[in-house]
């Protein structure tokens, strides 16, 4: 007994002499914004593991450490529990273009803000929901001078909806200068945001995204998140179009070729995220050549469909046309052929075509339908500027 | 009184200390008579065999007992919850852990262990070049040990951290300043690895160990042709996710493109060696069948000893209990066989693991289970009324015409592991046509009962239920390098299963993977190993060499032997495969109107999204406050 209270004592004793410690509590506060020179508005951020703010404080302290701060979606950061004196403070890893780092003194309630450029601005943003699809519209102004690598629209049910929190996105990789005019739709299929949330009429929230080519640990840059309530009940029902064996699905431009008109991939799809647009005047030629394709069909039952977009068919009223496919590689040899006005017609805008290989003009001997590897769209005589999309080419 | 007490101990230990210092310090050199010098210990090869027995231990193996926290992971209580790299990656999921970084950047952390090593190393080469009891040849090999734990333990600082401080040699504690080492630049350490794992081939056993158990010079070429690939990935792939700051600037972390050439042909050359020695062969590397074929691979697991053409080097578990087994049967084994072990079915190979196997009949494509009639895969929304889907009668015919290593691999419902035949099943469709999937339920057909999980009692099935945790969620039980005699008994670290640290069909895949990412080499070597390895898996149909193939071949054939992790960080497709995903299931569904099996691919049940934070590809530095080394990017 007489130990332990011993012990207590001892322990009392020892436990009297101390302090919580010596360190003043943390007595000053910062808060602020990344904020765009040229538009004074804050730059959207990612929520996780996006741009960071590195501090160090400057003092007498051997090997200082880094500290970190994060900023919110919204661009603004705080921190309640700062130490009063003299830091260098740098933003970076982030969607911006970095400042160096800047030496400030915190006392008190101190507001930061950093000024500077977004990589990638992205302007006039408008959802729609069209079909069973959330359509993302936007135009995209390049600060950088890199090429943008990719475009994207996420959804989550989190405001914070980013490329690192989000159930759902879609992806395109474009890794092209862009034209600041131009207007990109971008699809986001509302099926799979069901199977988040199946029942009743959710509020999912959605950001487009634009990443920057060419900068190490660069951030997307981001509009701002907003939300949209999908009410299922009110989608169309799905009409599922015939897959078949698809030749192309116009994704990339590779091994398209074309006489006259310009060719790019264009946002504006019926498949997947683009199409591929011809633009010009005077004479079209649009042609691709594949590896040797098994179509799976036959001339008999066979179809070849694709989508065909249109701008205005008054300026295409003479001249000679055809769609064709062949086996040989090239036209005239192993042909099948389709006219405008003698197999199908076309109207203004989205064509849906459907050509029967049995109804095909035969030019050059049989074609192979196992190793077809040539498909052309031309048309001679197009009086006035003219724009062309071509989508989701197969055989059923 | 105490007090007194203590005043007087005081009193008479500072008086001996007052007498001590003014000693003749002579009776300090005498020699300690419980103490044995290096000359004693080193003339027999017991002595020898005892101290590299411990150094050996230390050797970051990432053997059955690695797990993201610690390296051999086996003291009394081993309980981690089953998180082992196995489940840490595309190829498996926990069956209730389905992250993959338990303790985020700090997984794999390994700097105090790997300096704590490096300064053993240091002081036992001390020792050797003090010895003047043994011969020659017995020293040689005993440096070439020094080189290989060396280059092996450089090896794993420099995958996790890039450049490190290299210390050669015992520091003197009296330098303060020169304890301080520096960083070395990323190409400057995987240099060193470099030169070091030629030193230690140089100077070890020129012969392969009959026991595969010691280090010659052929596993010193095996550990260089596994560093190499990484270096040279590293300087290849380093741009797809690059960093910035400090570490970068100084090289510490990243190299340039061009260096890449230069490991490719050093991983070229170590492999060419190894494969032309012809010491080394794939263990029975023509089977008869694809079912010859799956027991052959499996038993080579279960116990290496019987397959030691194949292997290089091994490490060997040959006793229980705490720092010697593992817990691989526990943790693995499904849960109807798991004997007395309370927490069986931690690991549950995942659908995409399974849709990457091969079919025999078309040689050369992951073959995706194809579940419905429309063919579609990529859809794992859950059952569907509106789709049509494949029904058996057998369960197993599914897999049918799969990759004979898949069924060595894991099990597939409906399969027999020792005797038993292990039930998994997600649900039923009842006979009104309503699907009641992952729920507990039981309904009466025609006088027969049947249970949504295959069976009445927890007891009595493997899958889907959330019971315990011990059921797979995947759909899939895990098989490789389980022992098919021992039972899981209550209690930690009772596996005694080798495990295999090098195994020629590596060297097979490193040689080709270096081939083709270089352009050096000889492929028609590197194509004749990829398609050695397949047909010693029954196929017979060479495939040609492209990047595909052999990425493919390599995550199938070494996949759960610690390699995937790796081999994501090293090609930088970590990232790439790991934003916001979640893992897959294969969910087979009895149907109660035709008393067929239907199966419906999903999302792993009570899983979310899972993210691989890029700047994990290089681990953060412990202690930089004290030790001033330039900390690595984002930490």
């Amino acid at each position: 007994m007489k130990k332990v209270l011993f012990i207590i004592v001892a322990l009392l004793a020892s436990f009297t002499s101390c302090e919580l410690d010596n360190y003043d509590a943390p007595n000053a506060k910062i808060h602020g914004k990344i904020i765009d020179s040229a538009t004074g508005e804050a730059i959207q951020q990612e929520i996780l593991e996006g741009a960071r703010i590195d501090y160090i404080e400057l003092g007498d302290f051997e090997n200082p450490p880094t500290q970190q701060m994060r900023f919110k979606t919204d661009g603004s950061y705080r921190n309640d529990l700062m130490f009063s004196g003299r830091y260098h403070i740098q933003a970076r890893r982030g969607n911006f273009f970095i400042l160096p780092p800047d030496t400030i003194e915190v006392k008190g309630e101190t507001e930061y803000n950093f000024v500077t450029e977004p990589y990638i601005r992205i302007k006039n943003v408008s959802y729609s929901i069209v079909g069973r699809d959330v359509v993302a519209s936007f135009q995209i102004e390049q600060v950088a001078d890199n090429p943008v690598k990719s475009i994207a629209v996420f959804a989550d049910l989190n405001p914070n909806v980013s490329q690192s929190l989000r159930k759902v996105a879609n992806i395109a990789e474009i890794n092209s200068m862009v034209d600041p005019d131009k207007v990109f739709n971008l699809k986001l299929k509302i099926d799979p945001l069901k199977e988040i949330k199946p029942e009743g009429k959710p509020t999912f929230y959605f950001r487009v995204g634009a990443l920057i080519s060419g900068i190490a640990e660069a951030k997307y840059n981001y509009s701002e998140p907003e939300a949209i309530e999908i009410d299922y009940d009110s989608l169309p029902l799905e009409e599922p179009d015939i897959v078949g064996n698809v030749i192309d699905n116009c994704e990339s431009l590779d091994g398209w070729a074309s006489g006259g008109f310009n060719l790019s991939l264009d946002t504006d799809s019926k498949e997947g995220n683009f199409s591929v647009k011809a633009e010009g005047q005077g004479v079209v030629v649009y042609q691709k050549v594949f590896q040797p394709f098994n179509t799976g069909v036959t001339r008999e039952e066979g179809t070849l469909a694709l989508y065909l977009y249109v701008l205005d068919t008054s300026p295409m009223k003479t001249g000679d046309n055809s769609i064709e496919i062949t086996s040989s590689g090239r036209p005239d040899v192993a042909e099948l052929a389709w006219r405008i006005g003698d197999q199908f017609e076309l109207n203004n805008g989205w064509n849906k075509l459907e050509l029967k290989l049995k109804d095909a003009n035969v030019t050059g001997g049989n074609i192979d339908l196992s190793a077809v590897n040539f498909i052309r769209f031309y048309h001679t005589n197009i009086t006035a500027p003219m724009v062309f999309k071509i989508d989701f080419i197969r055989f059923y | 009184m105490k007090k007194h007490n203590i005043y007087t101990i005081c009193s008479v230990w500072m008086l001996i200390l007052l007498v001590l210092a003014g000693c003749n310090d002579d009776f300090l050199n005498v020699k300690p008579t419980d103490k044995i010098t290096g000359d004693a210990l080193f003339a027999s090869q017991e002595g020898i065999d005892a101290y590299l027995a411990n150094l050996y231990r230390q050797i970051p193996i990432e053997d059955f007992n690695a797990t993201p926290e610690a390296l051999n992971f086996n003291p009394a209580d081993a309980n981690n919850a089953g998180r082992y790299p196995i489940v840490m990656t595309d190829n498996g999921i926990g069956s209730e852990y389905d992250g993959i970084c338990p303790t985020g950047a700090w997984d794999y952390n390994y700097w105090e262990n790997g300096y704590r090593f490096n300064k053993e190393i240091n002081l036992f080469k001390d020792v050797i070049d003090d010895l003047t009891s043994v011969d020659e040849k017995v020293k040689r090999n005993l440096l070439g040990q020094v080189y290989f734990m060396r280059a092996y333990n450089y090896y794993a600082l420099a995958k996790r951290y890039g450049g490190v401080p290299i210390i050669p040699q015992s520091q003197d504690i009296n330098d303060i300043e020169g304890l301080y080492v520096p960083r070395s630049m990323e190409e400057d350490t995987w240099d060193y690895v470099m030169v070091t794992c030629d030193s230690a081939a140089m100077f070890l056993d020129q012969e392969p160990d009959p026991n595969r158990r010691k280090a010659t010079k052929w596993v010193a070429l095996a550990l260089k042709s596994r560093a190499a690939l990484h270096a040279a990935s590293v300087a290849k792939f380093w741009d797809k996710n690059e960093f910035t700051g400090k570490a970068v600037d100084d090289g510490l972390v990243g190299m340039p493109k061009s260096a890449a050439d230069k490991y490719y042909a050093h991983c070229i050359q170590a492999c060419e060696e190894i494969i032309r020695s012809g010491y080394f062969s794939l263990y029975k590397a023509n089977p008869a069948n694809p079912d010859e074929a799956t027991e052959n691979y499996r038993a080579m697991f279960e116990d290496p000893n019987i397959a030691l053409e194949e292997v290089i080097f091994l490490k060997g578990f040959n006793e229980i209990g705490v720092g010697y087994g593992s817990n691989q049967d526990n943790w693995g084994n499904p849960n109807q066989t798991r004997g007395a072990w309370p927490h069986p079915g931690r690991f549950n190979p995942t659908l995409e693991l399974i849709d990457a196997y091969e079919r025999y009949d078309n040689p050369g494509k992951s073959a995706p289970i194809v579940t419905t009639k429309d063919g579609v895969t990529e859809n794992y929304s859950g059952y569907n009324a509106q789709r049509e889907y494949l029904a058996f009668d057998d369960p197993r015919d599914i897999f049918k015409g799969k990759d004979a290593r898949m069924f060595a691999t894991v099990i597939v419902p409906f399969s027999y592991w020792k005797d038993t035949q292990i039930i998994i099943q997600g649900g039923y469709i009842r006979p009104d046509g309503k699907a009641v999937i992952l729920a507990d339920e039981k309904i009466e057909v025609d006088g027969k009962t049947y249970y949504t999980f295959g069976a009445s009692d927890p007891a009595l099935y493997s899958g889907f239920s959330s019971f315990g945790g011990n059921m797979t969620r995947t759909g899939f039980g895990f098989k490789k390098f389980l022992s098919t005699s021992y039972t899981p008994r209550l209690g930690w670290n009772f596996s005694t299963t080798d495990w295999i640290d090098f195994r020629y069909p590596e060297v097979l895949l490193d040689y080709a993977e270096a081939v083709l990412e270089s352009g050096q080499g000889d492929p028609v070597l590197a194509a004749e190993g990829l398609n050695s390895i397949r047909k010693r898996a029954a196929h017979k149909t060479d495939i040609p060499l492209t990047i595909e193939n052999v990425l493919r071949e390599r995550r199938i054939e070494l996949v759960y032997e610690n390699k995937r992790y790796w081999d994501l960080i090293r090609r930088r497709e970590f990232h790439e495969l790991f934003t916001q995903r979640q893992r897959k299931a294969l969910i087979p569904v009895l149907d109660l109107r035709s008393m067929k099996y239907i199966f419906v691919r999903s999302n792993v049940p009570r899983t979310g999204l899972v993210t691989f934070v890029p700047s994990w590809y290089y681990k953060p530095i412990p202690g930089v406050g004290t030790s001033g080394l330039v900390q690595n990017p984002h930490y």
